[in-house]
């Protein structure tokens, strides 16, 4: 379950933007590679305070996802361009990994800073981590949060009118720019949030947002990017499902299957299997009818 | 030339036939295929498999990957064909046979392992292959026909006019011929296969380069070979770290895929 709360962040990020945005922002999880570095930067380098440093890395990360959301990607979300928009996250995403595979001669930094004082009595907490128990706590704070202000709030309900209809929205007046400032600096914020506590956890790769982000798309994808509380219980159980294949070595082959086999099962249930089923349910029921105005006939 | 050159030769060649038979469905066609290599590892692997279980699986791949063409959008029909490589991956790591995770040697009569004077000729005629199938593209009536497929996945009229679904199957079987020739020479020439063959890192890789070289089948062709001679030219030449060099390679074709994405240089089937 803790491997699926390091992934929660992320997918909500990428379900909110994704939504918002109507494709799929393979680009936003890299935010929080550079929110994880930029903490690495400041608190290891710079010599920051713990929370100062954070509250810069935090920055970092979502002035990064505003800065390459009004450069590179508006213009698809103006124009409804998905596949381009695709092409071009994975653009970016090459760009950026291979930048920090660069600088960094291609080594991984290690960054556990929040560990949490071990003791006897507490043999649960010494395996733990601080940022075991920061992406634990994340899980129902920000799903549960981020669930009610898209569902219950009147600025949710904006974000919805905005997500279902760009133009008719701007016609009644909403204030699209605002919106899309404000989903991109969640996004930017909860990917950063992400990225650090999964930096502190793992260590810090060039990589490191790369397959997660894969992993986000392929949950996201698969359960609706509007299911918000379901989207972060799907990533908990990939991570649960991950680490039972790790468990054993028989299935340990299929633990980074786990949720590219989610995604293509969902892809092929929802695009598929559905609107079969829906057709020949319909052609089933017209020819019911057809059969009784005959009979009546 | 000595070996070390003609090493780099196969690999080049052997490099830019995927690409340019990935180019045959993204580019010209239209479809939003992303996983060429898909083709190429699960052929080689027929060096352990055999024949005939790699033709099937090959025309099981074929026969889902056309099926999905018209039901899927465009972008998740994408994810969804770097998906399967991950699954492939995942499937082949746990197959006993095949060596698990840690893969298993091929061994070939035909090539030799590390032996780059058997290989090259079949890496030379699989690259004028793949070559000439985008001059026919470029310069034939099957070409016009592939041209108003593509279009017709947004114009009801250019659609109506050309038979679409037979024109896919037919680039995409070529395609798979293309990529399964050339993975059974590279499982062949490398000596040794292992489901690091599907790593999605390397699809990725061989995206960029097939975005990049559009629908020109010369220019196409030598911006292929410049891909993947780059880095070992580069650090050749400058005596700079061939891992640098790669990644200098990524950075650059990164910054150009983020510029022709912008101007909708790939248009591709599906919906939108």
């Amino acid at each position: 379950m803790l491997r699926g709360a390091y992934y929660v962040p992320i997918a909500l990020a990428f379900a909110l933007v994704a939504r918002h945005g109507r494709y799929l922002p393979l680009w936003l999880p890299e935010c929080g590679m550079v929110a994880a570095y930029a903490a690495y930067f400041s608190i290891e380098r710079a010599r920051f305070p713990l929370l100062l440093g954070m509250a810069v890395a935090v920055l970092a990360g979502s002035l990064s996802a505003l800065v390459a959301h009004y450069a590179l990607f508006a213009g698809h979300v103006a124009r409804s361009e998905p596949f381009a928009a695709l092409l071009r996250g994975i653009g970016v995403i090459v760009l950026l990994d291979n930048i920090a595979s660069l600088l960094t001669g291609g080594y991984a930094l290690a960054f556990s800073r929040l560990a949490i004082p071990s003791s006897g009595r507490f043999r649960m907490v010494h395996a733990l981590l601080g940022s075991d128990a920061l992406a634990l706590g994340c899980v129902p704070l920000l799903a549960g949060g981020l669930w009610a202000a898209v569902n219950h709030t009147r600025s949710g309900l904006q974000y919805r009118s905005v997500s279902a209809n760009r133009q008719v929205a701007t016609q009644y007046g909403l204030r699209v720019q605002r919106i899309d400032f404000i989903v991109v600096v969640m996004g930017g914020l909860l990917c950063a949030i992400g990225g650090i506590t999964n930096g502190l956890r793992y260590g810090l790769t060039a990589t490191m947002m790369s397959t997660t982000a894969l992993k986000a798309v392929a949950v996201v994808v698969a359960v609706g990017y509007d299911r918000l509380l379901t989207v972060a219980l799907g990533m908990l159980a990939i991570g649960v499902l991950e680490s039972l294949c790790q468990a054993r070595i028989r299935f340990s082959a299929f633990e980074d299957g786990v949720s590219y086999a989610a995604l293509a099962i969902g892809l092929v249930v929802h695009y598929v299997v559905w609107p079969w089923w829906r057709h020949w349910r319909e052609r089933r029921s017209w020819g019911a009818e057809k059969q009784l105005a005959e009979a009546r006939l | 030339m000595n070996f070390v050159w003609l090493d780099i030769a196969v690999r080049v060649l052997l490099g830019s036939t995927l690409v340019m038979a990935q180019a045959v469905l993204l580019n010209w066609l239209g479809v939003p295929f992303a996983a060429i290599t898909l083709f190429a590892g699960v052929a080689a692997y027929g060096a352990v498999a055999g024949v005939a279980p790699v033709i099937v699986a090959l025309a099981l791949l074929e026969a889902a990957f056309l099926l999905l063409v018209r039901p899927l959008p465009q972008d998740r029909y994408l994810l969804l064909s770097l998906a399967s490589l991950a699954l492939m991956r995942s499937a082949v790591g746990a197959v006993n046979r095949f060596g698990g995770q840690l893969g298993t040697a091929s061994v070939s009569t035909l090539i030799p392992a590390q032996r780059p004077t058997s290989a090259f000729p079949f890496a030379l005629a699989l690259f004028l292959a793949a070559f000439l199938l985008l001059l026919a593209l470029r310069h034939s009536q099957m070409g016009l026909a592939v041209d108003t497929a593509r279009i017709g996945a947004t114009d009801f009229c250019a659609n109506s006019m050309t038979p679409v679904g037979m024109i896919t199957a037919l680039l995409l079987g070529a395609a798979v011929l293309l990529a399964a020739f050339a993975g059974a020479v590279q499982g062949a020439y490398a000596g040794w296969i292992d489901p690091n063959v599907f790593r999605i890192d390397y699809a990725i890789t061989m995206l960029v380069a097939t975005l990049v070289i559009g629908r020109m089948p010369i220019r196409g062709a030598l911006l292929a070979m410049a891909f993947f001679v780059f880095p070992d030219f580069f650090s050749s030449a400058l005596g700079y770290n061939r891992t640098a060099s790669a990644h200098i390679r990524e950075i650059l074709w990164g910054a150009a895929i983020i510029f022709l994405a912008g101007r909708g240089t790939s248009t591709a089937r599906g919906n939108q």
